[in-house]
């Protein structure tokens, strides 16, 4: 059970009634909040919280985003987000994010994200942080090992690869 | 590295009680087989709304989602799906994948223009790619690719489209079979790195 443990959860909360459709299921625009919630806590992880966007004058944006949307989730159900990082460089972050509800093991929908640090002075591209880099480099060590998750690196198409 | 103990209350709702679209309980109009069917379609024109913008200033991710998912839904009534195709018929479209590029900032209250291509269909399944732009600067600022599987709600399972709709997807598609192929459809996320030479 070491994969578990060196996934982080950085985001717990309920399926809000203002993220549900006509029928009470957590809308598809609205798993990308719960996701970019998600690594804003992550990111928060590393610093780059309201004081720490301040201070270095970088903040995280994410260039490209990919969801699989696999089980639907009703209004009030508790859930939670589990990280794992597939890959960093300087300035890029290539993470994973899976959502389960609370505790449990089945995946309901997972993210693929791939963010950039900015120098919020162009904004242009920068690497991260000094404060930054060390933190995010620990994480992507601790991760190399795991294996590659499912529905990472997938494209869209028709029909679908096999 | 450890996750925070007590992350942070991000639950505030982007709008009250449950997500209502902008065209919920408009009935989708007669289907008209003698009109053109414009390539790209350009079916919602939004402006940038002041709970889209993030603390970067700009909209942010989800909202970008948020839009291309209101400019699905009208398209789902260009087609002729609406809330009696849903409740009477039982039947609907789900989002199975998405995936977003997002290119350039939108500041609040930009006018966007949003386009529709249908890059793909099947008998139960159509693959969509949106285009954002800048409506006065004509800028792209995200796209989002997105396969949608038609559905028996009932039974709960993948489910053939009904003659008519199948025919309304399968005349746009033909519309669109002329249109170039997006730079960003059919992508792959992944660090690139340079070859060492």
């Amino acid at each position: 059970m070491t994969e578990p443990a060196a996934l982080l959860t950085p985001w717990r909360g309920t399926v809000l009634p203002a993220w549900t459709d006509y029928n009470g299921h957590l809308r598809d625009a609205h798993y990308m909040i719960v996701f970019s919630n998600a690594t804003d806590c992550l990111i928060e992880g590393f610093g780059l919280d309201e004081a720490g966007r301040k201070a270095t004058g970088h903040s995280i944006f994410t260039l490209e985003s990919h969801i699989n949307y696999l089980l639907e989730v009703k209004e009030g159900t508790p859930i939670e987000v589990r990280t794992q990082v597939l890959g960093a460089d300087t300035k890029r972050l290539n993470i994973y994010h899976t959502l389960h509800v609370a505790g449990a093991q089945d995946t309901l929908a997972a993210n693929q994200q791939m963010l950039l640090n900015v120098d919020m002075s162009g904004p242009r591209a920068a690497p991260f942080a000094p404060s930054v880099l060390p933190r995010v480099q620990a994480l992507a060590e601790r991760h190399r090992g795991l294996p590659t998750p499912k529905y990472a690196g997938r494209s869209i198409s028709l029909p679908a690869p096999r | 590295m450890s996750s925070p103990a007590r992350p942070p209350d991000r639950s505030q709702p982007l709008r009250p009680l449950r997500v209502r679209t902008p065209l919920e309980n408009t009935p989708a109009g007669p289907w008209n087989p003698d009109a053109a069917i414009a390539a790209p379609l350009c079916l919602h024109a939004p402006r940038v709304q002041p709970e889209w913008v993030d603390y970067n200033g700009h909209m942010s991710e989800s909202c970008f989602l948020l839009a291309f998912g209101d400019s699905a839904d009208a398209f789902f009534r260009f087609l002729g799906i609406d809330e009696r195709y849903r409740d009477l018929r039982g039947l609907s479209f789900y989002t199975v994948q998405t995936h977003l590029h997002n290119l350039q900032e939108a500041a609040e209250g930009a006018p966007l223009r949003l386009t529709l291509q249908l890059l793909d269909a099947d008998d139960k399944r159509m693959h969509l790619f949106h285009s954002m732009f800048h409506a006065s600067s004509g800028e792209l600022l995200a796209t989002g690719e997105q396969m949608l599987v038609h559905v028996d709600t009932r039974a709960g399972r993948a489910a053939a489209m009904p003659a008519d709709i199948h025919d309304h997807v399968h005349a746009v598609l033909a519309a669109h079979a002329a249109l170039p192929r997006p730079p960003q459809a059919g992508a792959a996320i992944g660090i690139r790195r340079r070859q060492a030479t």
